[in-house]
């Protein structure tokens, strides 16, 4: 611990109200993991670039490294994450809910959100004809007589399960998609929740829930007052709403 | 685990949320190191050796001698050990905002080049 190559300057307090905190809580809630020695970030690409310049925002000069084509950072981002909001540990077993600080402001849910879709969400093609965001969460209290029926990481449709199973899932949606919904619902765009099935995998049972966005004028909507900002879904995103240059089809009548 | 992680989040009470939500040098892991300025590193040293004598007296403040020649020589201590220091003597941890030089916490130097 503490090698002096370790160590950098920083003035405290570090203010965390602002922008970039909100775009951190949401990459850490989703492709990221908020481990107390080592948080790390599992994208490389132009997201690991955008996380890394967030970071860099609010502890400049932080050591940082890629290692195992994950982006991992000095501890002290986790203690950060913390304060923000989002726990240590793992996520799914944790089933964290939106941390209250995302609420504060405006262009806060809509930087997180974008962050979100831009980490667990798939753009619209001509053959999905959707937007879709994905969480899982562990489940708990199922009974033994139908866990040990399931095959490891062969995944069950939710529609294949008995009732009684179907109940016991419906009251566990993950908190942070839960969250999402509302959020998306707030800026006026609509969308449903629904359960894909539960598989299980390591030593949990867990259930696969999705938000998905149908109709071009609501995928619109999203893509106006959200929006993805990773280059290769934005191109995706306009090209099923018939976008070039900024000028959709929908906006022209 | 589970426990564990449920237990390490709930741990701190310094993380309540408070608005302009600020974070404090005292609030990173209290494991990790800490450099302060050589002048109020020694100032506290000193004061420690005043107040409560010298060698095992320092654990009635939880400081072991090897964290008061530290101090006296203005290398880096745990925070945790600051913080106990700063609280013998009722200090305010927000005083020594300006006087910290750096903060550790990984033996490790990150570094790579994006594009990746």
């Amino acid at each position: 611990m503490g090698g002096v190559n370790s160590f950098l300057r920083l003035f405290f307090p570090i203010n965390l109200d602002r922008v970039e905190s909100t775009i951190l809580i949401g990459a850490f809630l989703s492709d990221g993991n908020n481990q107390k020695q080592h948080p790390f970030y599992a994208n490389t690409d132009f997201l690991g670039e955008k996380i890394l310049k967030n970071v860099q925002a609010l502890i400049p000069g932080i050591p940082w490294e890629i290692r195992n084509g994950k982006l991992r950072f000095h501890p002290i981002l986790s203690r950060l994450l913390l304060k923000l909001g989002v726990p240590f540990g793992d996520k799914i077993l944790l089933n964290p809910k939106i941390p209250q600080f995302i609420y504060a402001r405006e262009k806060y849910k809509k930087a997180y959100l974008t962050q979100i879709f831009d980490d667990e969400g798939h753009a619209p093609t001509k053959a999905s004809r959707k937007i879709v965001l994905g969480r899982n969460v562990a489940l708990r209290g199922l009974p033994k007589e139908f866990t040990s029926t399931l095959v490891y990481t062969k995944r069950v449709t939710f529609n294949s399960l008995p009732e009684y199973i179907k109940t016991i899932v419906s009251r566990q949606p993950p908190n942070l998609l839960n969250g999402e919904y509302e959020l998306l619902k707030e800026f006026g765009i609509k969308s449903s929740l629904r359960c894909r099935g539960v598989t299980l995998y390591l030593d949990r049972v867990s259930a696969d829930w999705v938000v998905e966005l149908a109709g071009k004028e609501n995928i619109n909507k999203f893509n106006k007052e959200i929006g993805f900002s990773h280059p290769d879904k934005v191109r995706r995103i306009n090209e099923y709403l018939g976008i070039e240059n900024g000028n959709s089809i929908l906006c022209q009548g | 685990m589970l426990k564990q992680e449920l237990s390490l989040n709930n741990l701190d009470s310094l993380y309540s949320i408070s608005y302009p939500l600020m974070f404090h040098w005292y609030q990173h892991s209290d494991k990790a190191l800490i450099q302060i300025s050589l002048k109020e590193s020694q100032l506290l040293a000193k004061a420690l050796k005043e107040r409560i004598g010298f060698n095992t007296e320092f654990k009635t403040c939880g400081l072991g001698t090897g964290s008061y020649y530290s101090l006296l020589k203005g290398k880096p201590v745990r925070i945790s050990t600051l913080k106990k220091i700063l609280q013998f003597f009722s200090f305010d941890f927000n005083d020594y905002n300006k006087d910290i030089l750096s903060i550790g916490g990984s033996k490790f130097l990150f570094k790579a080049v994006f594009p990746y």
